[in-house]
């Protein structure tokens, strides 16, 4: 019963967590530029159903755009045009489920859940990029082939950072390296590179910049979501919400010990864990949104020279690293 | 060093006997010279050879007399203010002239604009298309717009309707994987008629046309517009209204790189960029705003002085902007200039070399960023722009790529904001009145005038009959030529830098399209179909 | 990037934008200043319905119209583009441009701005031809300049009996009073 319930909670939870995550990423994002951030722009049929809150922005926007009309281009090849946004949201729910949130979790203790996760995660891209070449758009084209090529090599330091959180904590499961950490120290102390691999990762796999190269409007409109509009589009931001809470949530998971400070004894330990996730969230968002401000885009090729050059190595000594200290932490 | 009077005795001997000086203008620096159409060759290639210039290439109806061909060619690398306007009546019905694209770029856009305003054919013409008239209109000549350059490539159209652009412009982009390999550069999509509608109503009503042309650019327009008209007047404009006059020009140039920055930070992706300079562009607009009424189009000018004049209030208040603005952009262009990212972006691409952006006919930043000293304001100095006045210097860069033409606007922008304090310093001292009471019924004449805008050399030439209304009221913009330009910096580059390559030349296409056309009707197919679309794009990321 | 990454920090709590209106109780944002030109409006006292102005709108956008003894002048502001040319050439100053910005309007009739003159009637065929006040105002500027008392008096004897003659009476008057200075072309004179 208690399952049933966690199934259908937690991607909404999930959601939720994303729509205020890109929530603060746009207010972040304007107030570094003198700005003052999303006011609130409500589809007249909203009005009176949800309320009115600017900090729903977000969803607002993606309800707003149930009620438009879908688009699908004569030449686009239909049944993968269709299907993509829907198996990436469906990749992004499944990943949800994966995140452990201050104690939350379902399927966070399966002892193989980093494994799991990593694949989701890359399925999530590789159908954003199917969708975009089944649009039969040259803009479309372009801009998955850029996402393809930036998968290349973001991929990989994604997966290097999170088996260097594997590596310390001897354990494939999310919740393994969660209880790791209670017990010695935040990952982010015993291995700060491998934090600093998954934020730049992070930045590649949400298009923000400098990696911003797949949605660049001013060059190719929005890349693989150009033909997209109405209800398949509000699939695709929505699992693009959950993706930013999943790959959020999972950094806290992984390198800030999860939020969980006071052993999960009693409720009231349980709460502030879930707070102090909800705090640690908020902040390494912070992080992004600022990174996102202060740089320009990269074009394609600079973007994989530089990230063979020295996203590459660092994310390979981060590896090492994790195996010198997860032999000191053996041997002390 | 020859001086004007040599290059006239040599253009006598060559085109004997259809040589004949018929008029001087701006003090005898603007000479009128009448020959015959077969021998426009001969006399262009002695002045292509001696370094002049091509300015612009235009033609008028004279009525009677026949359609007149003028060509302007610029000669101030000898003198200041010198130009020659060669000129020559086509006959009959059937008008041909030889064309001088066949000898320089520079003439290029400007005799297929000619043929598509009076039906006049230019023999030799290498790319005789229609530049303003939409595709589907006949084409003169039957050629293919299809590059030359390969099979394997899709066609990635930056326009019309394209994010990256403000205004319609359409580059056709020959593509192969990233690297762009040709491109065909089409405008005329935002083109109102205004040269035409400039031939019928009157000056006053004019001047306030031609001040909305472009919003951007709007001072310098109706700038050189009243140029040309005093001089055809033959009136002086009093000295307090050439310092307001110039203070209302640099304002606008440096309201105009400003936001061109806040663009070009757009266009790699750096909209933190596009946001902080327009914040410091707002105290200019609020200046612009506080001495004329409007923060667009200022309406500064007119003829015979200025519209309004100014208080030492307002005076202080601008002086007090104008530092400010300075201390921020300082400090802005410091942070942009050492940021590692945009000068990736920005270093080594688009490069456009001297010797191309001479042979290309590039005015403005443009040409000054490829090391070519050429300034309207030092070589032929209008308003108080001269050394006698006010000083100031011309900025130049020499490696020609994105980051100098960013530079040498940056520069631009110090060098304006002195300009405008030490304007501001005269004004408190210097009194009179603001405008001439020497106004006179229009007599016949002609006059040519130059105007440096924020993009380049602004050009106008006005024809009137003693009507009170202009007789040919023809204009050349800065972005013509820049735009023209493009086609030797695009060749080669990569896609993603194809928007910051457009982008960096500040394209001003509400500028470039004002000619008029006969008819608006268009043919019922557009570029190309879906089912072509679709062909490329599959065949690009399939083959 | 650090310094951009500095001016970002600093910027996080110094909104620039605010609120619409501007300049409403905010001081040190720019409010609107004197000198803007906004919608144009007519001192109907000292409009003399000349005209001046229709002649010179840069944009078409101020017609007027004559109608059953009153003279119509009317200002479209959807054409109107701000210049300011009719209050320059005004000879009375009864043009004025004020800071009025905000016109934008969904009735299409609220975009009109306008006045209404007596005309006054030709004393001679009746139809009406030229405003009173114009009239009234030649009288005054005419009077103010005179010098010579000789000029005053035939000035005071004759305006009465000749000011308010629509253009074809004058016409005609002329002819009768021989004074054409075609006359000897026009018409026999013997």
């Amino acid at each position: 019963m208690v399952v049933l319930l966690a199934i259908i909670f937690i991607p909404v939870l999930c959601f939720i967590l994303g729509v205020l995550l890109n929530y603060e990423i746009r207010k972040v994002y304007a107030r570094s530029q003198y700005r003052l951030g999303p006011l609130l722009s409500m589809h007249g049929e909203l009005r009176g159903l949800l309320g009115s809150s600017r900090v729903l922005q977000p969803l607002y926007d993606v309800l707003k755009l149930m009620f438009k009309e879908t688009i699908i281009p004569r030449s686009a090849r239909k049944g993968l045009f269709v299907s993509s946004p829907i198996v990436s949201l469906i990749l992004a729910v499944l990943s949800a489920y994966f995140i452990s949130y201050g104690g939350l979790s379902l399927l966070a203790d399966n002892p193989l859940s980093i494994i799991f996760i990593t694949y989701i995660l890359i399925g999530i891209s590789l159908f954003w990029v199917l969708g975009g070449l089944a649009s039969s758009s040259p803009w479309s084209v372009v801009g998955s082939r850029r996402e393809a090529e930036l998968m290349l090599v973001i991929e990989v330091s994604l997966l290097s950072s999170i088996f260097s959180s594997a590596i310390i904590s001897n354990s494939l499961s999310i919740g393994g390296i969660m209880s790791f950490q209670l017990k010695s120290y935040p990952i982010i102390l015993l291995n700060p590179f491998a934090a600093l691999v998954f934020i730049i990762a992070v930045l590649g796999k949400l298009h923000f910049n400098p990696f911003e190269i797949p949605e660049a409007d001013v060059e190719i409109v929005s890349g693989p979501y150009t033909e997209y509009s109405g209800k398949l589009l509000a699939t695709i931001l929505s699992s693009k919400y959950i993706l930013t809470s999943v790959l959020t949530g999972l950094f806290v998971n992984l390198f800030l010990s999860g939020g969980i400070i006071l052993p999960p004894t009693s409720i009231y330990n349980q709460i502030f864990n879930f707070i102090v996730f909800l705090l640690e969230c908020f902040i390494v968002t912070l992080i992004i949104s600022i990174v996102h401000s202060i740089a320009p885009r990269f074009r394609i090729d600079q973007a994989i020279s530089w990230a063979i050059k020295y996203l590459w190595p660092l994310s390979a000594f981060s590896i090492i690293f994790s195996i010198i200290i997860r032999f000191i932490l053996g041997v002390a | 060093m020859k001086s004007l009077n040599d290059v006239l005795n040599e253009l006598g001997n060559i085109l004997k006997p259809d040589f004949e000086i018929t008029g001087y203008g701006c003090g005898g620096k603007h000479v009128r010279v009448k020959t015959s159409p077969n021998r426009l060759l001969d006399a262009a290639k002695y002045m292509l050879s001696i370094g002049s210039r091509i300015v612009h290439v235009t033609a008028s109806d004279m009525g009677f007399d026949g359609i007149r061909l003028m060509h302007i060619y610029s000669l101030e690398h000898i003198d200041r203010h010198a130009h020659v306007i060669l000129y020559a009546y086509g006959d009959g019905e059937q008008v041909k002239f030889p064309s001088v694209a066949q000898l320089t770029y520079q003439a290029n856009w400007a005799e297929r604009e000619t043929m598509e305003l009076l039906g006049v054919e230019f023999d030799g013409h290498p790319d005789p298309r229609h530049i303003f008239l939409p595709f589907e209109w006949p084409n003169p000549v039957e050629s293919s717009s299809e590059s030359k350059a390969g099979v394997k490539q899709v066609t990635l159209p930056i326009g019309p309707y394209h994010p990256a652009m403000l205004e319609g412009g359409f580059f056709k982009l020959f593509v192969d994987g990233e690297d762009v390999v040709d491109v065909d550069i089409k405008v005329g999509l935002n083109h109102r008629g205004i040269m035409k509608l400039a031939e019928s109503r009157t000056f006053w009503r004019d001047l306030f046309l031609v001040g909305r042309i472009c919003g951007i650019c709007s001072v310098p327009h109706q700038l050189a517009f009243v140029n040309a008209v005093e001089r055809i007047l033959g009136v002086n404009v009093p000295e307090r209204a050439e310092y307001i006059r110039v203070l209302m020009a640099e304002l606008n140039r440096i309201h105009s790189h400003l936001l061109w920055l806040g663009v070009a930070g757009d266009l790699i992706g750096f909209k933190t960029l596009l946001m902080w300079a327009w914040k410091i562009r707002e105290p200019i607009q609020d200046c612009i705003e506080l001495l004329s009424g409007n923060r667009v189009h200022a309406d500064s000018m007119s003829i015979g002085g200025v519209r309004f004049d100014v208080t030492k209030e307002q005076l202080s208040k601008v002086e007090s902007k104008l530092l400010e603005v300075k201390r921020d952009f300082k400090k802005l262009a410091e942070d942009i200039a050492s940021h590692s990212i945009v000068r990736r972006r920005t270093e080594g691409v688009g490069v456009m070399s001297l010797s191309d952006a001479r042979e290309a006919g590039a005015v403005g930043p443009t040409a000054r960023a490829s090391g070519w000293k050429i300034d309207v304001r030092r070589d032929s100095p209008y308003s108080f722009y001269d050394e006698g006045h006010i000083s100031w210097d011309v900025v130049v860069e020499e490696a020609g790529d994105v980051l100098s033409r960013v530079m040498v606007r940056v520069k631009e922008t110090l060098v304006s904001i002195d300009i405008c304090l030490q304007c501001v310093d005269r004004l408190k001292s210097v009194g009179g009145p603001v405008a001439t009471s020497e106004l006179k019924p229009f007599p016949e004449g002609e006059a040519l005038s130059k105007v440096e805008a924020p993009r380049g050399e602004l050009v106008y030439y006005i024809i009137s009959n003693g009507m009170d209304i202009p007789h040919t009221v023809r204009i050349r913009t800065p972005s013509y030529r820049n735009i023209a330009a493009l086609k030797f910096m695009l060749k080669g580059c990569r896609l993603a830098d194809a928007p910051i390559i457009i982008g960096s030349v500040d394209p001003c296409f509400s500028c470039t399209d004002r000619v008029m056309i006969v008819d608006s009707k268009r043919g019922e197919k557009w570029t190309l179909s879906g089912d072509e679309f679709k062909n490329l794009a599959f065949k690009g990321w399939r083959g | 990037m650090l310094k951009s990454f500095k001016r970002a920090i600093e910027a996080l709590s110094k909104p620039y934008t605010i609120k619409y209106p501007a300049g409403v109780g905010v001081e040190k944002y720019s409010s609107v200043p004197e000198t803007l030109r906004g919608m144009p409006e007519f001192n109907v006292d000292k409009c003399i319905g000349c005209s001046a102005c229709v002649s010179q709108c840069s944009s078409g956008a101020l017609t007027y119209m004559d109608a059953e003894g009153k003279r119509n002048l009317n200002i479209n502001l959807n054409k109107c583009v701000f210049c300011r040319r009719c209050a320059e050439v005004c000879p009375e100053d009864a043009l004025t441009l004020t800071t009025k910005f905000e016109i934008a309007s969904n009735n299409k009739s609220e975009l009109k701005v306008s006045n209404t003159i007596e005309l006054s009637k030709c004393i001679n065929c009746g139809n009406y031809f030229a405003p009173e006040k114009q009239l009234n105002r030649i009288t005054d500027r005419l009077m103010s300049g005179l010098k010579e008392a000789k000029a005053i008096q035939y000035a005071q004897e004759d305006l009465p009996k000749y000011l308010h003659l629509c253009p074809n009476c004058r016409k005609t008057l002329s002819f009768k009073l021989n004074i054409h200075t075609r006359k000897h072309v026009l018409y026999d004179t013997s």
